[in-house]
């Protein structure tokens, strides 16, 4: 490898890592602002009162800066190993996929930090007589890609053991390691999925209506995040997996055209991450005013 | 009786209020107030509940006790569970809005002469009266 490639290599690894981690640091240093907060709020239907401001406040540093440090600790960890080893990272897409994995570590951190704060109800205990499903926090779409794309990278990832390899491709990746990476994606897909049912099961007292529509909204965007970055990990590695057949396939046609649903799997892995996790017009379908008593 | 929140029609939220330290056993609390709720028209037919687990974590109780209340309120006619499509109330609202309205009228006298007794100023009962309708 060239000395330019080499620099490239590490400018690669390292400097949007290093923005990431420090841009997250920053976040845990300095409180949310008000106009980022009233953005917020909006995007979840929530007012902002006096009664919640502070723990909304407090859960969005919180929430930003662990998510934005691991994906930026996720994206360096590539970085670190490739220039470390010296070995070459085989599938396409690993920095971005360990990154959206650092992400999806940080928000499982904020999310049981957040758990470490609700104390248990004492005295008079009180709860909403309004069932909540996971369908109250995110579009059924979300819910269908994280359950379904999983199933089409297991599918790809036998295809790619099956089919006949280029012989005189140089990185022609192992089937062993393809089909290993994709079972650890599908563990990590089914394990965000039961993370998310956690979360709508998460005792929610309603000490108040501000309060429960405050929790509403961090429990919205805490299922957003973890789904986004779910979605968006399968998604990478649907990407890689095409490339992969795309560098070994015998078939020149073949070779020619799966660019470019890999491409899309890698742009819509970062559209998930970014839009899906993050969505400005969802709200959640479920809160009211409360009323007195009966 | 406690209760406050959100109805479907309205987007108001029916809340549910269990006090441990009361003699009244958990479960005999959550099943006078949904059967009152439904009586008074709070709960409508249709009007889905949350299933056992949720509503027994958000009590903080065991989910036999919320199983109990729901158990008792099917037997008498008022929710229905239909397996995963889960629990919802069975009964309309059997009565009328002159009723219930009596209904309140009489609860408020009963609270006005029990501050009386206790010598509590009627501005202050009221104050307590619209903190429990915030709480």
């Amino acid at each position: 490898m060239s000395y330019g490639s080499d620099l490239l290599s590490t400018l690669i690894g390292f400097i949007p890592g290093a923005g990431m981690l420090v841009w997250g640091l920053v976040r845990a240093l300095v409180p949310p602002s008000q106009r980022a907060l009233t953005r917020w709020a909006a995007r979840y239907g929530l007012h902002l009162s006096d009664v919640n401001r502070s723990l909304i406040s407090r859960n969005l540093q919180r929430t930003r800066s662990l998510q934005m440090a691991g994906a930026g600790v996720g994206w360096i960890a590539t970085g670190v190993f490739v220039t470390g080893t010296g070995q070459f990272v085989p599938l396409f897409g690993v920095p971005l996929m360990i990154a959206i994995a650092g992400y999806l570590l940080g928000a499982v951190i904020a999310e049981a930090s957040f758990l470490r704060q609700l104390g248990a109800q004492t005295g008079v205990r009180s709860a909403a007589l309004t069932p909540r499903g996971l369908l109250d926090y995110v579009p059924r779409l979300t819910v269908w890609a994280l359950r379904g794309l999983p199933v089409v990278l297991v599918v790809l990832a036998v295809l790619y053991a099956l089919v006949p390899k280029h012989a005189e491709t140089p990185s022609d990746v192992s089937a062993p390691l393809v089909l290993a990476a994709s079972a650890l994606l599908v563990a990590v897909a089914f394990a965000v999925d039961r993370l998310l049912q956690a979360i709508v099961a998460r005792p929610q007292p309603a000490i108040n209506a501000e309060l429960m529509a405050a929790d509403d909204a961090i429990r919205a965007s805490s299922i957003h995040a973890l789904s986004g970055a779910g979605v968006g990990l399968v998604l990478v590695g649907i990407g890689a997996v095409l490339f992969a057949l795309q560098y070994s396939s015998t078939d020149d046609p073949l070779r020619a055209w799966l660019g470019y649903p890999a491409t899309l799997a890698i742009l819509l892995a970062l559209l998930s991450w970014i839009r899906l996790g993050h969505p400005r017009t969802w709200r959640v379908r479920r809160s009211g005013p409360l009323l007195g008593t009966p | 009786m406690a209760g406050a929140a959100e109805r479907p029609a309205t987007g108001h939220a029916v809340i549910l209020r269990v006090d441990p330290a009361s003699p009244v056993p958990p479960y005999e609390q959550i099943r006078s107030q949904v059967a009152t709720m439904i009586a008074t028209g709070v709960l409508p037919k249709g009007h889905r509940l949350p299933t056992i687990r949720q509503l027994a974590a958000d009590l903080g109780l065991a989910g036999g006790t919320v199983a109990r209340a729901y158990r008792e309120l099917e037997q008498a006619g008022l929710i229905v569970s239909r397996g995963r499509h889960g629990t919802s109330v069975a009964a309309g609202n059997t009565t009328r809005r002159r009723d219930r309205e009596r209904a309140v009228i009489q609860a408020a006298s009963a609270f006005a002469a029990q501050a009386a007794q206790a010598g509590v100023d009627p501005r202050a009962a009221l104050d307590r009266a619209l903190e429990a309708f915030k709480a």
